[in-house]
């Protein structure tokens, strides 16, 4: 296919690269506006408790101090962060602007809004705040056990899902192997900390500058909560310096738009990196527990799995997440009876919410250690056990009862096996030195946006301008990742023009149509598909001008290079421009296309990750050294935006496996507050990530494209950990395996925390 | 707001003036690294903030007779790079390196090192080890000299008055007969704070093939970095081969039990501490990639 294409499938620079590079970019904490006032949070600093007394009355007599805001003197409605449409389900409305009864170390307590940044934070360290300690629960353990002590009412457990389908083919031969896998709780750690600017009108109105994944689900949150009519609140999307899930939630949205409605003047408020990581969203800390029983030849027969989440303070999106995480294991294997249980537990703990995958890295790292147990104990290859249980291609996944669609993994794992020459690395001897190495393999599957829940839909319209350049106008959120370039290349390849002829830019609820956003994988599947819907009808529309022009049937005209031809004449024909600019007068004074997509179908994306690791049994420092990634993408829009998806993706994975958590001390605090203490895997650490593209483009996607952002981190880490254990022949499920807890495992001795 | 007075001294009698207006909440302000950091994080100001960058004269490294002197204001970059450094007190070079990231490395200070006193310190772990002297001027102009233990008191305290600034580390410079090395465990490769640092020094007889006159420095065991005697008296006179790295790697793990006993780390370090004494035991070319004996 790719050799038809005239556009897709090359390589393109992200749309803002160049003012990226040359500073030119206005991100949020670039925003000034005139008369703008700056805010600074009072963070809680004990786990939980009421807030007995505040004394703001130091702070606000600091100059240059406008206002003292708290739970006194705001709205006590609650609302839920994650909401993005009002009759959304699964949102449990537990949080409030600022917090009376504080419930995590980070929780708001109260803010200061004042002339300058320094003042605000001078005179946040003056508000004087007592306050009521009340026993703390910061493990889900705990917090089950403990119902006599609710975070919220309701109790501990405010969220139970449970999938279940087929029927036991367990025989009594069966091998039947349980594992019980824990992942950490963990910061995004885009670059960019969270910032949002709000600035208030005169007619009562706000404009929101919002780096968020989806200003629709901002406009609804705050709206309401303020009483606004939605038209009334503007909500224009920043451009964001990563957010990998992080700032899809409304964290900052709501609390900056009530302090710039009070205030009447425009607010900032940005974050500093501490409170990003405490006090914004992490990923939820899960464990999982699986029982499989498999035939001594290693076909699966029965599946049962038990997850629980750790949602932190606030529920936010850890019901939906561990609905999700249900539904990811049959989209891989074959399994005649499925059953999988979860719960969502408060804690007093950091606000879990939206993370890269949504539950599939916790639930596949789970399910793939796992496997390579049931592997281990059939004394069977780890990627032929796969092999005989993996999804072929359209199979149905029995629990969402959809097609997998163009479903390549078998093929991501052949060919993957053999590019990394699995069987000749797996057979070596680890070694029984110091330096032991080990190769490990994971496949992991995601989804490709939302049809099966919503009515999952987009809505543009592109225009063609009298020079025969285009804009679209659509709602897009690029976290960084290349969105607005995909969907300009999209367009320019059905036209069969330059991308560089193509305008596209970024959402605005007053003048960009509706779109949820970006998450849930539906980017490229769902909102390219319709931009390619849409410059399919504009193409016709130009035909129908076209033909107008040319006086020749419609029937008789093709476009070809931004062109329209008559057939069998090489003579006749009449460029886009030549088409816009006369028919402004004589057909019609505008040539435009509008479209709702709606998406009738939701594949699976696939990944299958190779990793070498070499692991020093004395330090029980674990270095990757070798790295595969190979991709079930349909077809790359942007291909080398694809390869380096895949590399942050494992980047972020080798990281999970190996370095990153946010465990909490028994006082409730995270123990970190920066990169010096946060460590992510720097490049030094980094080993080289082959990246191979799986490409068969069978589905409903743009040029038969699928997901590729979240996907790609889903096998990484348990990849990583198969590695480790392969080296040193130990069963470490517990992330991230740290030093202490390799060498505890090497000396099988149960140790605590990270 | 409080807002700190910042004064910048340009020579050593501007410096000694300045310091006559210091109180306990002033600071001096070297490469900032940490400093700066904490100022920002911890939300406080000092009353009075000295910045030294102008003391262009404390960047140096001479070799005056048998010792080696370093100016308090020289970076890490530089003494990673200095021919005196690397051939003198190899270690240093190579603590030096190891000094969180290349951005850190040319701002950060062999002084502030000292004077920020992190039991972390790579630095200051190598300056053990070459038993090195710090040289102090104060707001009298007095100059003195004292051992580099008695300057480092605990975990971030000093000996140092508030009215007295480092100028200089100084300690003899190695000789060809010795060997020495600087080894660190941090919780990633590169750019990371140590976990369990080593600075170790041999005179080595190419004759006799044994080592005599150890010296070994732990850091991030404990409040500050020190020289374990009953570690190097373990290694007095043995053969540069296997078993004494078995030995020495034995008296690490004792050596880091002493030190923190009953700490929540200890179970770590102390077998961590036996892959860091088979690291330096190799650097040293005593072994050749001597490893461990497992199971």
């Amino acid at each position: 296919m790719t050799k038809d294409l005239l556009y897709v499938g090359l390589t393109y620079p992200v749309h803002d690269a160049w003012q990226k590079v040359t500073g030119e970019l206005v991100y949020g904490s670039d925003i000034q506006l005139p008369g703008m006032l700056y805010a600074k949070l009072l963070l809680s600093p004990i786990p939980h408790g009421m807030v007995t007394s505040i004394d703001s009355s130091a702070a606000e007599a600091l100059p240059g101090v406008v206002k003292v805001f708290s739970h006194l003197n705001s709205p006590a409605d609650v609302y839920c962060r994650a909401r993005l449409t009002p009759e959304q389900e699964l949102c449990p409305r537990d949080e409030t602007l600022f917090s009376e009864h504080v419930r995590f170390v980070g929780d708001r307590v109260a803010a200061v809004v004042a002339t300058s940044q320094a003042i605000a934070e001078a005179a946040m360290t003056l508000i004087d705040v007592e306050y009521e300690e009340l026993p703390a629960l910061f493990t889900p353990e705990e917090a089950q056990r403990r119902d006599d002590l609710p975070l919220h009412p309701g109790g501990n457990v405010f969220f139970e899902h449970e999938e279940e389908c087929g029927r036991s083919a367990e025989s009594r031969d069966a091998v039947v192997v349980s594992s019980t896998t824990t992942t950490p709780r963990i910061h995004h750690a885009a670059l960019e900390p969270h910032v949002c600017v709000v600035q208030p009108h005169s007619t009562g109105g706000l404009t929101i500058w919002s780096t968020s994944q989806g200003v629709y689900g901002a406009r609804t949150v705050v709206a309401d909560l303020l009483g606004l009519d939605y038209h009334r609140v503007r909500v224009i999307k920043a451009p964001m310096g990563g957010s990998f899930g992080g700032k899809t939630e409304y964290i900052l949205e709501p609390v900056t738009a009530f302090m710039a409605q009070k205030t009447r003047r425009p607010v900032k408020l940005l974050l500093d990196r501490e409170e990003c990581m405490i006090a914004t969203m992490v990923r939820p800390a899960t464990a999982s527990t699986i029982r499989t029983a498999c035939s001594p030849q290693g076909q699966l027969e029965d599946m049962e799995v038990a997850t629980v989440l750790d949602a932190g303070a606030y529920a936010s999106s850890t019901s939906d997440y561990a609905v999700h995480m249900c539904q990811k294991i049959t989209k891989l294997y074959r399994v005649p009876h499925y059953h999988h249980r979860s719960r969502a537990v408060y804690t007093n703990t950091p606000v879990a919410g939206a993370a890269r995958g949504w539950g599939a890295p916790e639930i596949v790292t789970a399910l793939e250690i796992h496997m390579d147990n049931v592997a281990g104990e059939l004394g069977i290859d780890p990627v032929d056990l796969r092999l005989m249980n993996l999804r072929h291609p359209f199979e149905v996944d029995q629990v969402t009862g959809m097609s997998l669609g163009d479903a390549r993994v078998r093929e991501c794992l052949e060919r993957g096996a053999a590019a990394f020459d699995w069987s000749t690395r797996r057979g070596r001897a680890p070694g029984s030195g110091r330096f032991r190495r080990g190769v490990g393999v994971a496949c992991g599957a995601h989804k490709n946006g939302m049809f099966g829940k919503f009515a999952e839909a987009s809505n543009m319209t592109l225009k063609m301008n009298e020079d025969g350049t285009f804009e679209l106008g659509a709602s897009l959120h690029d976290p960084g990742c290349g969105i607005v370039t995909v969907m300009k290349v999209i367009v320019a390849e059905v036209l069969g023009v330059s991308p560089d002829l193509v305008a596209a830019g970024e959402a605005d609820t007053s003048s960009t149509p509706f779109d949820y956003g970006t998450f849930g994988s539906r980017v490229t599947y769902v909102v390219g598909a319709c931009a390619k819907a849409t410059a399919e009808k504009l193409k016709e529309e130009i035909v129908t001008a076209a033909a107008d022009l040319l006086h020749e049937p419609r029937e008789r005209l093709t476009v070809e290079r931004g062109e329209v031809h008559v057939q069998d004449d090489g003579q006749r024909g009449v460029a886009f421009r030549d088409i816009a600019r006369l028919s402004q007068m004589r057909h019609s004074p505008a040539i435009t296309a509008s479209v709702t997509y709606y998406a009738t179908s939701n594949p699976a994306s696939y990944s299958v990750q190779f990793a070498e690791v070499e692991v020093d049994c004395a330090t029980g420092l674990t270095a990757v050294t070798d790295f595969l990634a190979v991709g079930d993408v349909g077809q790359a829009i942007n291909r080398g935006m694809v390869h380096a998806q895949f590399q942050g993706a494992v980047q972020m994975g080798i990281g999970y496996a190996l370095y990153e958590h946010m465990d909490v001390d028994e006082a409730g605090r995270s123990g970190v507050d920066g990169f010096k203490n946060y460590h992510v895997v720097n490049a030094p650490d980094m080993p080289d990530i082959h990246v191979l593209l799986v490409e068969h483009s069978g589905d409903d996607g743009p040029f038969g494209a699928k997901s590729v952002g979240e996907i790609a981190t889903v096998p990484t880490a348990a990849a990583v950990i198969n590695a480790v254990n392969h080296a040193l022949g130990t069963s470490l499920s517990d992330l991230p395996a740290t030093p202490e807890r390799v060498l505890a495992a090497l000396h099988l001795e149960e140790v605590e925390g990270g | 707001m409080p807002r700190a007075e910042l004064l910048t001294p340009s020579g050593l009698g501007e410096l000694t003036a300045a310091l006559q207006r210091t109180t306990s909440s002033s600071r001096l302000l070297a490469g900032g690294t940490d400093l700066v950091r904490s100022m920002r994080h911890d939300h406080w100001e000092p009353d009075l903030l000295i910045d030294l960058s102008g003391l262009r004269e404390l960047v140096y490294v001479r070799l005056e007779g048998d010792r080696l002197r370093v100016g308090a204001l020289t970076t890490f970059a530089e003494l990673q790079t200095d021919p005196l450094v690397r051939r003198h007190a190899r270690c240093l070079a190579e603590a030096a390196a190891r000094v969180g990231s290349a951005q850190i490395r040319n701002v950060a200070t062999v002084g502030g090192n000292i004077a920020n006193a992190s039991p972390c310190a790579d630095g200051v772990t190598a300056l053990v080890a070459l038993g090195a002297d710090v040289r102090t001027i104060d707001g009298g102009g007095r100059s003195t000299v004292r051992p580099l233990e008695q300057v480092l008191v605990g975990s971030g305290r000093t000996s140092l008055a508030p009215d007295e600034a480092i100028t200089e580390v100084s300690f003899a410079a190695l000789g060809s007969d010795r060997r020495t090395t600087f080894v660190k465990i941090g919780s990633r490769a590169t750019v990371t704070v140590a976990r369990l640092s080593m600075a170790l020094i041999v005179k080595y007889d190419g004759v006799s093939g044994t080592v005599s006159e150890v010296r070994v420095a732990l850091g991030a065991v404990g409040e500050t970095a020190f020289r374990d005697a009953r570690l190097e008296e373990l290694l007095e006179g043995r053969a540069a081969h296997e078993e004494s790295a078995h030995l020495f790697a034995d008296g690490c793990t004792d050596a880091v039990r002493r030190a923190i006993p009953g700490r929540s780390s200890l179970p770590y370090k102390q077998r961590a501490a036996v892959g860091l004494a088979y690291d330096a035991w190799n650097a040293l070319g005593l072994c050749d990639r001597c490893q461990p004996a497992w199971g």
